[in-house]
């Protein structure tokens, strides 16, 4: 694309941001649609085990596979789910909603409608903070508004073998999804992979989604266009919807050649939006282009109905706190805490945050300990590190956070040397066995009682009067030297600190 | 003794004191459909007699034998072919459906089944319950078994020729707007359409979702009692069944009719379209009534004159919506030009459907259409609200509301098939039960001149089954 946006060439207007392209300038508006698979027990109306992969057609019943006089019957942990979802992106979630169907014709799909939620969706009126920030600096937030998050059940799955024919495995008919629709608030495609981003983060922190991207558990749909001014004139350009992309580098790269070809097409031939004008498109990750899927001509009507085999139905107010009450701490507010709590770096703070397993571990190492901020280097700069090493995960560890606690408190107290710390953490990491034992095993812990320093220093004095001459002649360097003599006489173990006083007390007494 | 011309309670007696057994009934019937199928002009009620009926009743006796006391056991039954049985086909009369088995049971035929009953086959229907002849049936037309010229109408119409013609001594259809009432009055039986909610939906193909419920049909009022008392209550597979217990029902006493109040909407009572000789049935029925010391009054309901329309506005959006189903990809009929999927569902829906079916589906994607913006059929719902709201404070009121089934008799073949808006009016009188969600049971009460059988409704509040099957019973014991 021709994009000649310099950062000096950009101005903010009203919060969205304004490129140059020639003689064209340009604002980009993108609002983003997000499928995500929930992570309930069973399917979205049916008994069906909810489960990614399975040979195909195992996980079906008559109810998932559409077959003549099944009836849906909703489950109580996908509304559950949903309103849990709601409440993490800050919205309202409604006390009286229903489904609705959807029509469209399609193999996958084996009702010739969707079980959806038209007119009365579960959720409203939410938003997340995303950070335009990099992870290093201070935080730049922006808000992204949701203006609806309703449930939905997923399809089946076409697979199209080489050969003649076509194959579907209808595994993932009802699983249950929420649809989240966000208000056109992103202005450039960062925004809009830092949107999902942001989604997932949330949804899996609260435990909703397991969000993997690969396996389609999560997927964008992105509205875009463009507002150009020429010569002071203001034009829309007509808007894309690129379907189903599942990985935030995929969003990134289609909006970003989406603006180029837009603003290409408006100079080749001005065509502008108009209402319920609408292309479909997809990503082609190979070619790196859009590929149009559906123009207005072939238009859908989706000939939305109630969906009568369902009651509409009411949440009652013990449902919906408890809902709330589910969502638990999220990532924003934990990184908040974090800071304060423990005073540590934005840094710090992003990387613990990251994984919800990953601060929960911390925080218990954070709690056992009597000082937060050495746990938490222990855990950035060795634990990390080890994860990545080996690939494993917190779980495969044979140590607990108590272990952490335990070694930073050692240190702390002073039974211990930092240095020895090093060997207790990399002998606990193999054996799983406490620091306290490991120490008391090699015999390691710090010497600090002053009588027995107090013998050694008496000891290292007497064979060495030609230091003590030395000191008395007003060498006071001498000191450094005979605490050295001292420590390694007590094979490192006595204090350093408490040695080099008790040589500088018996040298003065001499 | 004819096994054929006994009730389903009857059996029932002689079953329990070892006089018949189950076997004997089952090949009675066998017998009695063989028989019929070589006459001039068979009653075509069944579309399939199950070759294995006999095997079902061999269980039941031998299960009798073993000491078991089931309510149903060995008591035969038959299906209309829009209701699941495990292993049997069930094509709702249709091509579409041409080769489908269902691999579940509905859950009314299963708890039949549960309680003993067996299932002697399926019976003929208009294609997807859509008519009320049996004329739109894929397998051809069934007969009145009164007159056999005549439609036993529809569209539970082989249901009702099976039990009115001696082939069954109790059958299920289903109802979306009179389709078990109607044949019921036309072939001179009981008809019940239960409260929506009464009896699951689950298993059942669905046609207009909102309006659709299994109906029982029988010679005997009792009969449909016994059956109900087992058939109803809660389904986890139904989230619209109601959680009620109907065991009760299965010892029918009768009504004590005085002091009951009885409304008589004028909007069909007094409507222009109504045969005399059925008005005049119908007050001879009014006036036993009367002389049982209940008071009976003409009451407007304005709304009503709206309920046929706002009716097909629903029953068809509802029915394009369930009907997308059908396409050839998973079961029934493939027809597959090998030019893609778009293509193939054209092909197998346009060769699968009947003209009836296709007119309806049509209709209804027109109603739902943006075309409307979904306000035609909004509209539909209100009005259907206002039909709900002004039935029930009908009942808040009277007991029971009454009126005939039908403005007309059973009707000839073929005169109506190629009309369908005379055809549409066939349900003039019934609409309303099915959208105001209330059972309905159609009480054969008389005969025209020419001997053919006409019915009343007895209509009764949401869940009052009981109240209707006990005034029926009065009656039935008073002839």
């Amino acid at each position: 694309m021709s994009d000649s946006t310099k950062s000096n060439g950009m101005n903010s207007v009203g919060g969205r941001a304004v490129h140059t392209d020639g003689d064209l300038e340009y604002e980009v508006i993108i609002g983003c649609e997000i499928h995500c698979e929930l992570l309930t027990r069973t399917k979205a109306f049916c008994s069906c085990e909810n489960r990614y992969g399975g040979l195909p057609n195992t996980r079906v019943c008559p109810v998932c596979l559409g077959l003549p006089g099944s009836m849906p019957v909703v489950s109580r942990e996908y509304v559950e789910f949903g309103a849990v979802a709601g409440y993490a992106l800050d919205c309202s979630v409604s006390s009286f909603t229903k489904f609705d169907r959807k029509h469209y014709f399609y193999p996958d799909l084996v009702k010739g409608y969707q079980i959806t939620q038209y007119d009365l969706p579960l959720c409203t009126d939410g938003h997340v903070m995303i950070n335009l920030a990099q992870s290093n600096e201070t935080p730049r937030l922006k808000k992204v508004r949701i203006e609806r998050i309703h449930l939905e059940e997923d399809v089946g799955k076409s697979l199209h073998i080489e050969g003649a024919h076509s194959y579907i495995d209808y595994n993932r008919s009802g699983v249950p999804l929420i649809e989240i629709v966000s208000k056109p608030d992103m202005s450039s495609p960062e925004e809009a992979s830092l949107f999902m981003q942001n989604i997932r983060e949330i949804l899996r922190y609260i435990g909703a989604t397991d969000g993997n991207l690969e396996e389609g558990s999560m997927r964008c749909d992105a509205n875009i266009n463009l507002k150009v001014i020429e010569n002071g004139k203001e034009f829309r350009t007509p808007i894309s919807e690129i379907k189903n992309m599942n990985s935030f580098k995929a969003i990134r790269d289609a909006c970003t050649y989406e603006i180029g070809r837009q603003l290409r097409e408006f100079r080749e031939d001005r065509q502008v939006f108009s209402q319920g004008f609408k292309v479909t498109m997809g990503w082609d990750e190979a070619k790196g282009e859009t590929i149009v899927q559906r123009t207005k001509n072939s238009f859908i009507d989706y000939r939305f109905v109630v969906e009568p085999d369902i009651k509409p139905f009411t949440l009652s107010d013990t449902f919906l706190s408890a809902a709330r009450a589910k969502v638990g701490e999220r990532p924003a507010e934990k990184r908040d805490r974090f800071r304060k709590d423990y005073g540590l770096s934005d840094f710090d703070v992003n990387t613990l945050t990251a994984d919800r397993a990953l601060a929960e571990w911390f925080e218990d190492a954070a709690k056992a300990s009597k000082d937060p901020k050495k746990a938490a280097n222990w855990v950035l700069a060795e634990l990390l590190g080890i994860l990545n090493e080996r690939n494993i995960g917190l779980a495969d560890l044979r140590i607990t956070p108590a272990h952490i606690g335990e070694l930073v408190n050692a240190v702390v107290d002073g039974a211990i040397t930092s240095r020895q710390a090093k060997d207790v953490f990399t002998e606990m990491l193999e054996s799983g066995d406490r620091p306290g034992a490991i120490i008391a095993g090699h015999g390691m812990a710090q010497v600090s009682d002053t009588s027995v320093i107090e013998g050694i220093v008496d000891a290292v004095l007497s064979e060495n009067p030609a230091a003590i001459a030395d000191f008395k002649k007003g060498k006071t360097n001498v000191v450094g030297w005979i605490t050295g003599q001292v420590m390694k006489r007590s094979k490192g173990q006595a204090n350093p600190n408490l040695a080099s006083t008790l040589v500088q007390k018996k040298l003065a007494e001499l | 003794m004819n096994i054929c011309d006994l009730s389903l309670v009857e059996l029932k007696t002689k079953l329990e004191s070892g006089e018949l057994t189950s076997l004997a009934i089952v090949q009675a019937y066998r017998a009695a459909w063989e028989a019929d199928n070589l006459t001039e002009k068979p009653l075509k009620g069944y579309i399939e007699f199950y070759p294995d009926a006999e095997d079902a009743a061999r269980e039941a006796d031998a299960a009798r034998a073993g000491g078991d006391r089931r309510p149903l056991l060995g008591l035969p039954f038959a299906v209309k072919d829009n209701i699941s049985i495990k292993g049997k086909s069930c094509t709702c009369g249709s091509n579409i459906l041409s080769g489908y088995i269902a691999p579940y049971s509905a859950t009314v035929t299963g708890r039949l089944m549960a309680a003993g009953a067996v299932p002697l086959g399926r019976t003929n229907m208009d294609e997807f319950a859509m008519g009320s002849s049996t004329e739109y049936s894929s397998y051809g037309p069934s007969r009145n078994p009164v007159d056999r010229n005549l439609t036993p109408g529809g569209s539970s119409g082989g249901s009702a020729a099976v039990v009115a013609g001696g082939q069954a001594p109790f059958a299920l259809g289903t109802e979306t707007g009179g389709s078990v009432r109607l044949p019921a009055s036309y072939c001179g039986i009981y008809g019940l359409k239960p409260t929506y909610g009464t009896l699951s939906r689950s298993g059942v193909v669905a046609f207009g979702s909102s309006l659709d419920q299994v109906g029982l049909f029988s010679r005997k009022v009792d009969d449909i009692g016994l059956a109900l008392s087992v058939m109803a209550g809660k389904d986890a597979h139904d989230d619209t069944s109601a959680d009620l217990d109907l065991s009760s029902l299965a010892h029918l006493e009768p009504a004590q009719i005085k002091g009951m109040k009885i409304a008589l909407p004028k909007q069909f009572v007094e409507a222009k379209g109504l045969d005399p000789e059925i008005a005049a049935i119908f007050e001879k029925a009014c006036a036993w009534f009367r002389e049982n010391g209940a008071s009976v009054e003409t009451v407007s309901i304005p709304v009503l004159e709206a309920s046929i329309g706002c009716y097909y506005v629903i029953a068809l959006s509802e029915a394009a919506s369930n009907l997308s189903r059908f396409d050839g990809i998973r079961y029934g009929l493939r027809k597959d030009p090998g030019q893609g999927y778009d293509e193939l569902y054209v092909a197998t829906r346009s060769d699968g459907f009947g003209p009836e079916v296709k007119r309806r589906i049509v209709i209804g994607n027109y109603v739902l259409s943006t075309h409307f913006s979904g306000e035609c059929y909004k509209k539909g719902m209100s009005v259907r609200a206002r039909i709900q709201k002004d039935i029930a404070e009908v009942f808040g009121s009277y007991d029971l509301l009454l009126c005939p089934t039908s403005p007309t008799v059973a009707f000839p073949l073929g005169s109506k098939v190629d009309d369908p808006l005379a055809m549409y009016l066939s349900d003039l009188y019934t609409t309303f039960v099915n959208l105001a969600r209330i059972p309905s049971l159609s009480v054969p009460m008389g005969e025209t001149k020419a001997g053919l059988p006409v019915g009343v409704q007895i209509c009764g509040a949401q869940f009052a089954e009981e109240k209707i099957l006990k005034v029926a019973k009065a009656w039935e014991v008073s002839r």
